[in-house]
């Protein structure tokens, strides 16, 4: 990959948890609009990864790039307004706050100025918002939760969301609800980073693909390669 | 007993109400948003009175007092919360009261250095110097109205803000999920020295309304910050609407029992919440944490 395409680039990272090794020397390259998808088995660093990438746990060594500029060891708040967004395995909603106000609390344009996203077209892409604006946080259902979790970065204008647990504990028709969401967000330009069980939700999403085994990538590929490594599947998702 | 003679309590009570709201929606902002126990809040009563009257005392005017005071207040709230409030964040609520209390001593010493330890007071300007009669016999100040007026809308703008503007928006869900703020790029440290400053603002600016009527002197913040905590935890800590009806039902019922019952007055307001938080731990409009 051209450094030019490059959105974000980790290298060579190592973060701790306490006294706790969880990444050991992660290293990867997402491209402008790209997907990637991070598997793995409970406990094996997947969240850590995305909570260093964002600042919440920053690296004790290595290095991460976005957008060619360094990020390691800046303060989360700066990282987000560099137009890079998380959507945390709880979804974070306020739950004091109506999902109106969990949608325009934090809404602003791009670092660029873009402004694609405004209410009007939020309410088109999850139109169950509408009709709960009013209700608080704590009101709505998990698959809600996520919808609102999603449609609140959109109007944040990220370049790259990095989404934990995408689909946990949702219905199977949520979870296609989900991933015909994020599908429409890929093809607007947006690029994302997947941390999910479910990864047949995704193989036609994501463009490349990473397993994580005791805090070290085991594999990386695109999904030919995934499916011609059986043995990735079996011995570290247990498919 | 006339009826005139229960408004005049009711206004009184309404009026002690109005100023421990303003005092305590500083005190829930910074305990409930910012975890922080700043039991020099109600040092900054005494701080802003002592600072109107400074300005007053310079100016000769009791406007240009509280209206230059004001900013003044609003530097030294925020001085405090970068040099002293802002080292407490991660640290155990033992640090918090030790470091506030410490605040306590070196205000209180510096007012003594500053203004000694006489009483110092101002005529109130005309026309708030008036009264207004109620009946035949009975009279009511007009500077306690005005003070009731001003906390009034005060407390009216505190609302607005809270519920209608983003900066409010930000401020509640600080309460809930300080983290989620930082990663939706919203900038927590700036927010709470915003919020702190703000407390300050307002326990200090109920001084300046006061001390035209009782005067400055030291240790006029003591019995005020017993209530404030008072009228938090009963409130629930954390809310500003808790915070507005607790401290107008202390205030009626401090201002009735001090007429009725003086002898057990702080019995009832202390009873009041013992029976409040049997009934709710977590206060009136309070969340479980």
């Amino acid at each position: 990959m051209n450094d030019k395409n490059v959105l974000l680039r980790v290298e060579n990272i190592h973060t701790y948890l306490g006294a706790s090794h969880i990444l050991k020397d992660v290293s990867l390259r997402l491209g402008h609009g790209e997907t990637l998808l991070i598997m793995g088995r409970n406990g094996m660093g997947k969240t850590t990864l995305l909570r260093s990438i964002i600042g919440l746990s920053p690296p004790k060594r290595g290095k991460i790039f976005y957008r060619g500029s360094e990020i390691t060891g800046l303060a989360t708040e700066i990282i987000a307004k560099k137009g890079l967004a998380l959507i945390p395995e709880d979804r974070g909603i306020f739950p004091n706050l109506s999902v109106y106000e969990n949608l325009i609390m934090s809404s602003r344009p791009s670092p660029t100025g873009r402004r694609d996203w405004d209410l009007e077209g939020i309410y088109e892409l999850f139109p169950i918002l509408i009709m709960r604006q009013r209700n608080l946080g704590n009101q709505l259902s998990g698959g809600e939760q996520r919808m609102l979790s999603i449609a609140r970065v959109l109007l944040t204008h990220p370049d790259l969301i990095l989404i934990d647990e995408a689909t946990e504990a949702l219905a199977p028709i949520l979870r296609k609800e989900v991933a015909l969401v994020l599908k429409k967000i890929k093809d607007s330009g947006v690029a994302l980073v997947i941390v999910d069980k479910y990864i047949n939700e995704w193989m036609e999403l994501a463009d490349n693909n990473i397993i994580l085994s005791k805090g070290e990538i085991v594999f990386q590929g695109n999904q030919d390669k995934l499916l011609k490594s059986p043995l990735s599947l079996q011995s570290h998702l247990g498919l | 007993m006339e009826l005139s003679f229960y408004l005049i309590q009711l206004l009184n009570g309404i009026q002690l109400g109005f100023l421990l709201f303003l005092i305590a929606s500083g005190m829930t902002l910074v305990f409930g948003i910012m975890g922080i126990i700043n039991l020099a809040h109600g040092s900054f009563y005494m701080v802003g009175a002592y600072l109107a009257y400074w300005v007053t005392s310079l100016t000769d005017n009791l406007l240009w007092g509280i209206l230059l005071a004001l900013p003044l207040l609003f530097l030294i709230g925020f001085l405090i919360e970068k040099l002293a409030i802002s080292f407490l964040y991660h640290r155990d609520h033992l640090s918090q009261v030790l470091l506030t209390y410490g605040l306590i001593l070196i205000l209180s010493s510096l007012q003594i250095i500053f203004w000694g330890k006489e009483f110092h007071g101002i005529d109130i300007p005309s026309p708030l110097n008036g009264s207004i009669a109620l009946t035949d016999h009975q009279n009511y100040p007009v500077y306690r109205l005005f003070i009731s007026f001003i906390c009034g809308l005060t407390a009216f703008g505190m609302y607005f803000v809270i519920q209608k503007t983003r900066l409010g928006m930000k401020i509640r869900a600080g309460s809930s999920n300080r983290e989620m703020l930082r990663i939706l790029g919203i900038d927590v440290n700036k927010l709470y020295s915003i919020v702190f400053s703000v407390g300050i603002v307002l326990a200090g600016f109920a001084g300046m309304l006061v001390f035209p009527l009782n005067a400055v002197y030291p240790g006029m913040e003591e019995n005020i910050l017993i209530m404030s905590f008072v009228v938090i935890t009963l409130g629930g800590i954390g809310s500003i609407r808790g915070a507005f009806l607790s401290a107008m039902m202390i205030g009626i019922l401090e201002t009735f029992g001090g007429v009725f019952f003086p002898e057990i007055s702080s019995f009832l307001v202390f009873g009041l919440m013992a029976l409040v938080l049997m009934w709710r731990p977590q206060g009136l409009f309070g969340q479980f944490r």
